[in-house]
């Protein structure tokens, strides 16, 4: 199963997905005006597939995994721990980032003329920090997922793809207004995405070594918690900025559909 | 399991905890016709933890039980496929209701309704008081099926809704004393808000009572679970923002995912 195709491919799955931030950085340099309904739309998308996922297909497959390790009881206390242990660290990484940085609690994309250059500059960089420290999860989440189940990692990549799009502009936008050159820009928003194949490949040599059905059945729970925290403390919260509430919800419905679908066509 | 469910002495028990959980809007007007309470930001964290309670066991128990139940008589493959389209079935069901009944006077569109800006509620009509009754209709067949569940998963059920119904016993009883400068009105409209579940939960029961079945309580809990999930989205969350800070909002939904867990592995 851990063949080294598995392994390259799960990693091209966990660059792709990270790289999109690239995809948000040409959009907000060719695009005249960001059309927030889309992105609405689009986050909401991407909370409802990760929503979707963690609850319907990993949880209770963390759950089996770690029942059949541990019994029932002691399973399912390690699959809880597990999944809180993630909503508690991406909630600490979110926290240790300053708010007006963080790219998870946007509404201050859209930057006004008068702001300084240097300040700008500043602003930009540091989302691309915080869009990089938070990314590193993330691709452990996609890499780990794709290497134990291929087909179910499809729609996780394209989740983080998509909500990497937005993160991708909020990094791109300061810095080309700041510099006025589309190259700083869209390289500082490529190298936020960088993070996610790095994450993956810590996780890799990290945890490599001891994998197990266990292991999987903890990451599978810690992941679950990890996407559910983002798609409630952040896409929701930003989709419903950025445009109506209907719009939002209609996305999240969409993704959890577009999931359903998909679960039960590869079953 | 469905034969205890439906015993006549589990019916009743299941329609008490949805009049009960439906009632809870009185606590809201009384909050808001009767007490000083100023800092509405509790309301994030109960609304939060409503949320949190709602979309776990919607997702993770009901529709596991749902497509345990489906398997059984439909196979794997169509089984899941229609604990699926049960579940958005739901999520239509609730969506369609919101749609029917104009923002103005819904309950559920919480942002519509401020104190003080409408003073077209003062001709309640006929018309508004069915609205009022109506749009809990979901929200109590949803309780009273949850109450199908073992008593360790309907409760904490039971405890979301009605802490759901506090803030919504809020709206509904501000801009009526505001209209009216009636407590006692505002109050009455509240609990006859509250009263629309018990009402949805026994219609349900009188529609499916003869078609009793393992696959039936499939569909229902797929169908609930949609409900559940709908309601939290489009009127929870978005509330408990209004009401306060974004992060009490998140702190009331992953204590509510908290406690329901810790309830299903206790009990389990």
């Amino acid at each position: 199963m851990m063949s080294e195709g598995n392994v390259l491919y799960a990693f091209a799955l966990t660059a792709v997905a990270g790289l999109s931030t690239g995809i948000g950085g040409v959009i907000s340099l060719f695009a005249k005006k960001t059309n927030t309904r889309f992105l609405t739309a689009a986050l909401g998308l991407s909370a409802g597939v990760m929503v979707y996922i963690s609850f319907v297909e990993m949880m209770p497959a963390a759950a089996d995994l770690l029942n059949a390790a541990y019994g029932s009881r002691m399973g399912g206390l390690y699959a809880i721990l597990a999944f809180f242990g993630g909503m508690l660290l991406i909630g600490v990484i979110d926290g240790l980032v300053p708010h007006e940085d963080n790219p998870h609690e946007a509404g201050n994309w859209q930057v006004g003329e008068r702001d300084s250059g240097e300040r700008l500059k500043r602003a930009g960089i540091l989302t691309a920090l915080a869009v990089g420290i938070h990314n590193f999860p993330e691709g452990i989440a996609t890499f780990v997922s794709a290497l134990r189940d291929p087909t179910a990692a499809i729609a996780i990549v394209a989740a983080i793809a998509i909500h990497n799009i937005p993160e991708g502009i909020a990094v791109a936008t300061p810095i080309y207004h700041a510099t006025g050159s589309k190259k700083k820009a869209l390289l500082w928003s490529f190298l936020s995405g960088m993070a996610e194949p790095l994450g993956a490949l810590m996780g890799w040599l990290i945890l490599m070594p001891f994998m197990s059905d266990a292991l999987y059945g903890i990451l599978f729970a810690a992941i679950s918690g990890i996407m559910i925290f983002i798609s409630f403390d952040e896409l929701l919260p930003n989709a419903q900025q950025y445009g109506e509430h209907h719009v939002a919800i209609g996305g999240v419905i969409t993704g959890m559909a577009i999931m359903a679908v998909s679960l039960v066509m590869f079953l | 399991m469905t034969g205890y469910f439906f015993s006549i002495e589990r019916v009743g028990f299941a329609l008490l905890l949805t009049l009960l959980a439906g009632l809870a809007t009185g606590i809201g007007a009384l909050i808001a016709l009767y007490s000083r309470v100023k800092d509405m930001r509790f309301l994030s964290v109960s609304m939060g933890f409503s949320a949190g309670v709602m979309i776990f066991v919607s997702m993770f128990e009901l529709f596991g039980s749902a497509q345990r139940l489906l398997v059984v008589p439909f196979g794997s493959k169509t089984g899941v496929f229609v604990a699926v389209a049960a579940f958005f079935g739901g999520i239509f069901l609730s969506a369609l209701v919101d749609k029917l009944i104009p923002g103005r006077i819904n309950p559920h569109e919480l942002a519509a309704i401020q104190p003080g800006e409408n003073a077209k509620t003062k001709r309640l009509g006929m018309v508004t008081v069915a609205a009022i009754v109506l749009h809990n209709f979901p929200e109590g067949m949803a309780t009273f099926v949850s109450c199908a569940q073992p008593l360790h998963v309907a409760l904490p059920v039971v405890a979301a809704v009605a802490l759901h119904n506090i803030p919504e016993g809020i709206a509904i009883s501000m801009p009526i004393f505001e209209a009216s400068k009636n407590r006692r009105t505002a109050l009455g409209y509240a609990l006859l808000s509250g009263l629309g579940e018990p009402l949805g939960a026994l219609l349900l029961y009188f529609v499916i009572r003869p078609y009793i079945s393992g696959t039936v309580l499939g569909v229902l809990f797929a169908v609930v679970g949609g409900i559940m999930v709908y309601i939290s989205l489009d009127e929870l969350l978005p509330g408990a923002e209004v009401y306060g800070e974004h992060h009490l909002a998140i702190y009331g939904l992953v204590g509510g995912m908290a406690v329901i867990a810790l309830s299903l592995w206790a009990f389990q």
